[in-house]
């Protein structure tokens, strides 16, 4: 009786500890909606909307630009950068959780108005969790050609 | 009572054993700075093969107005030809890094430098290193300028 007690007892500790690990290791999903919800904003040209999706300490690393730092220069930056006028569309995505961020890259393709061939080019992501909401942190993008003579500058992605 | 004491004993070992086991979470090694450090000195000694070294087998550079450069001959083939003999040096500025685990996180500034030492280019740069065999290398490498390049600059200096 007393052995089946401790075999009981071993048992549940067993179960515990491997409950705890197991919900210690669980797979967060990358915050796919916080990414869509980003390329909806840009396609609609919603800077202030843009803006509430990066962290306060947040850094735009654009091609050809200096940094843009912080919720204001961000909103400004989108404002400024065509926004309303590029369709864009992200692919060939993939995603990495890195301790509390998640990194992401990918490739996007803008159908920048009165353009006929579309601007393509790679970015990289840092997502980061601020409160309930993931937010992009590091934010940096590179056209994969010269844009073309006088147009505005290329099209993000996110 | 003596059986009892080993009893308990035996049960707070486990259970230390699983707390324990639960509880490593890893300890963030440093950034590995000489691995960076060696890329700056190979990169004003205009050495492609040795720069190519320090990126892992599938690693990538995302140049700016340029397609994806994909894995290690293709990353030599890139430096021989962007950073000849004689061309610039650079400097690098880390501004912040992340380790976690097998992978971390560099983000950092550059000045490229002309022959005569002056400031050619300045830009940013992200990177993600990856731990492989026991070696820290570049996994992913994106740059860009802060400015528009002059008329006389190739578009695809690298960081």
């Amino acid at each position: 009786m007393n052995r089946n007690l401790l075999t009981a007892w071993i048992g549940c500790i067993a179960l515990l500890g491997a409950a705890g690990c197991e919900r210690r290791e669980a797979p967060e999903p990358f915050p796919q909606g916080a990414a869509d919800g980003w390329v909806a904003a840009y396609n609609s040209g919603d800077a202030t909307g843009l803006a509430m999706m990066y962290t306060e300490d947040s850094e735009v690393l654009p091609p050809d630009q200096p940094i843009v730092s912080g919720h204001a220069a961000i909103e400004e930056f989108w404002s400024t950068y065509n926004p309303g006028q590029v369709r864009l569309e992200i692919s060939e995505v993939e995603a990495r959780k890195l301790g509390e961020y998640w990194y992401r890259e990918g490739s996007y393709t803008a159908l920048v108005q009165d353009e006929g061939l579309p601007r393509v080019g790679k970015f990289i992501e840092l997502w980061r969790k601020d409160g309930s909401a993931w937010l992009l942190y590091r934010h940096m993008w590179s056209p994969n050609s010269p844009p073309p003579a006088q147009m505005p500058d290329t099209a993000p992605a996110g | 009572m003596a059986v009892t004491r080993m009893r308990a004993a035996t049960i707070l070992s486990l259970l230390m054993l699983a707390v324990s086991g639960c509880a490593q979470a890893p300890v963030p090694e440093p950034f590995p700075q000489e691995v960076a450090d060696a890329w700056v000195e190979r990169y004003g000694a205009n050495d492609a093969a040795g720069i190519a070294a320090l990126y892992t087998e599938d690693a990538q550079l995302l140049p700016p107005d340029l397609e994806i450069v994909s894995g290690r001959a293709a990353i030599q083939e890139f430096f021989a030809r962007t950073n000849p003999p004689g061309s610039a040096a650079i400097e690098i500025a880390t501004v912040e890094t992340h380790v976690f685990g097998d992978y971390a996180h560099r983000q950092g500034g550059f000045l490229l430098k002309g022959p005569d030492g002056g400031t050619v280019r300045a830009g940013k740069f992200l990177e993600l290193w990856k731990k492989a065999d026991g070696h820290w290398l570049i996994h992913r490498d994106m740059w860009s300028a802060n400015a528009p390049a002059p008329a006389t600059a190739t578009p695809d200096e690298p960081a």
